[in-house]
């Protein structure tokens, strides 16, 4: 049996490039919504909490929640926030990880 | 989210208010012309600035930043402009005696309309990219089929009305119907969510404003038309409805929101 032994140095790289993409992700959300207006961020924030039990940082994982926020708000408008988000994020979409998140969210 | 019972009975107090103050217009007409002059004079004194009220609000709310925010500032502006005209209205005919219509009330009138154009055009900016060409056909249609019948009955016939007054009172169908065309959109723009509310009430008060516009003209022209008329329910009911959506709005965007005395902790 042959072991591959990976560096810590490693394992803390990978760590750091995930968290600098969910804050480019809450980033883009962010400046999204409050460029609806700073009651559409807070209440999409204060929904977030309340229907998903969740923060705005863990949309990076379930994109879905905030998907389901949107529609509850604007309906099927929705898409149109989504494809904002979806513009801010462009350059990193070759990122495997953005790219899932803009494919759950769209959906 | 609202709660369903909470709807039904903010809906249900808005039934209410329409009745009662259609009755109310009614029972002082019924009463006698002088009674329904002033009553209905002085009515629009509260109903109007209820909606003035409720636009400032929500104009703080959002505060400037975001389309929304100043999309409510242009609401608020359009809200004053029409209290003011109200107010203008008032004082001519029960201080001064004098006819209101044509008089400086009008100014404030039209100068509401690009305000409430530039509100609806402001919300729906961040939504633009589902904003299609068949939406806009679509709902030009539908201001255009509204316009027709109401030019038709406004213009027709002959009246003693100095030309001017016959203008300015075609121009408000006019300015009604291209106010029309944002509320139709946005309906189907936002069909299915929260916000839907708001569109509903703003496209039914404008379209309240539109018959009870065209009835203004066609009763001024044949010179039976008079502070306290019928029409005047119209227009009293549309300022209900704008500000029951706006309340619903202020209601939507706080529902959630109030829960948490710091927002911060919610990022």
């Amino acid at each position: 049996m042959i072991y591959q032994v990976v560096p810590n140095y490693v394992f803390n790289r990978k760590k750091s490039m995930i968290e600098a993409r969910k804050a480019l992700v809450v980033m883009a959300i962010e400046k999204t919504l409050l460029e609806v207006g700073r009651p559409t961020y807070y209440e999409v924030l204060a929904k977030l909490k309340e229907n998903h039990n969740c923060y705005l940082s863990d949309c990076y994982e379930n994109p879905e929640y905030l998907s389901s926020v949107l529609k509850e708000l604007y309906g099927e408008s929705r898409l149109a926030i989504i494809s904002s988000i979806e513009k801010y994020l462009a350059e990193m979409s070759t990122q495997e990880d953005i790219a899932n998140f803009i494919i759950k969210i769209s959906e | 989210m609202q709660t369903r019972l909470e709807k039904i009975s903010s809906q249900k107090f808005m039934l209410l208010l329409l009745a009662s103050t259609g009755v109310a217009i009614l029972i002082a007409e019924y009463i006698g012309k002088e009674t329904a002059i002033v009553f209905t004079n002085w009515i629009f004194v509260p109903i109007p600035g209820a909606m003035l009220v409720l636009a400032i609000i929500s104009a703080k709310k959002h505060g400037i930043t975001g389309n929304h925010g100043k999309a409510w500032i242009a609401f608020a502006v359009f809200a004053a402009s029409w209290f003011i005209a109200e107010q203008v209205w008032l004082v001519e005919e029960l201080f001064y005696h004098q006819k209101p219509f044509p008089s400086e009330a009008d100014f404030f009138y039209l100068a509401g309309y690009p305000a409430y154009f530039i509100f609806s055009i402001l919300y729906m900016k961040p939504f633009k990219s589902l904003i299609t060409k068949k939406m806009i056909v679509f709902a030009s249609l539908v201001a255009v089929a509204v316009l027709i019948p109401s030019m038709y009955w406004t213009l027709e016939g002959s009246s003693d009305e100095d030309s001017f007054s016959i203008i300015l009172g075609a121009i408000y169908p006019v300015c009604d119907s291209i106010v029309l065309i944002p509320a139709v959109i946005g309906i189907r723009l936002f069909f299915g969510g929260q916000v839907n509310f708001l569109w509903s009430l703003m496209l039914i008060g404008i379209l309240a404003e539109v018959i009870a516009d065209t009835g203004f003209q066609y009763f001024s022209l044949d010179g039976s038309m008079y502070t306290g008329h019928p029409v005047d329910i119209l227009f009293l009911w549309s300022y209900i409805f704008f500000a029951f959506g706006i309340h619903d709005n202020i209601k939507v965007f706080n529902s959630k929101m109030n829960a948490y005395k710091n927002k911060e902790e919610l990022r």
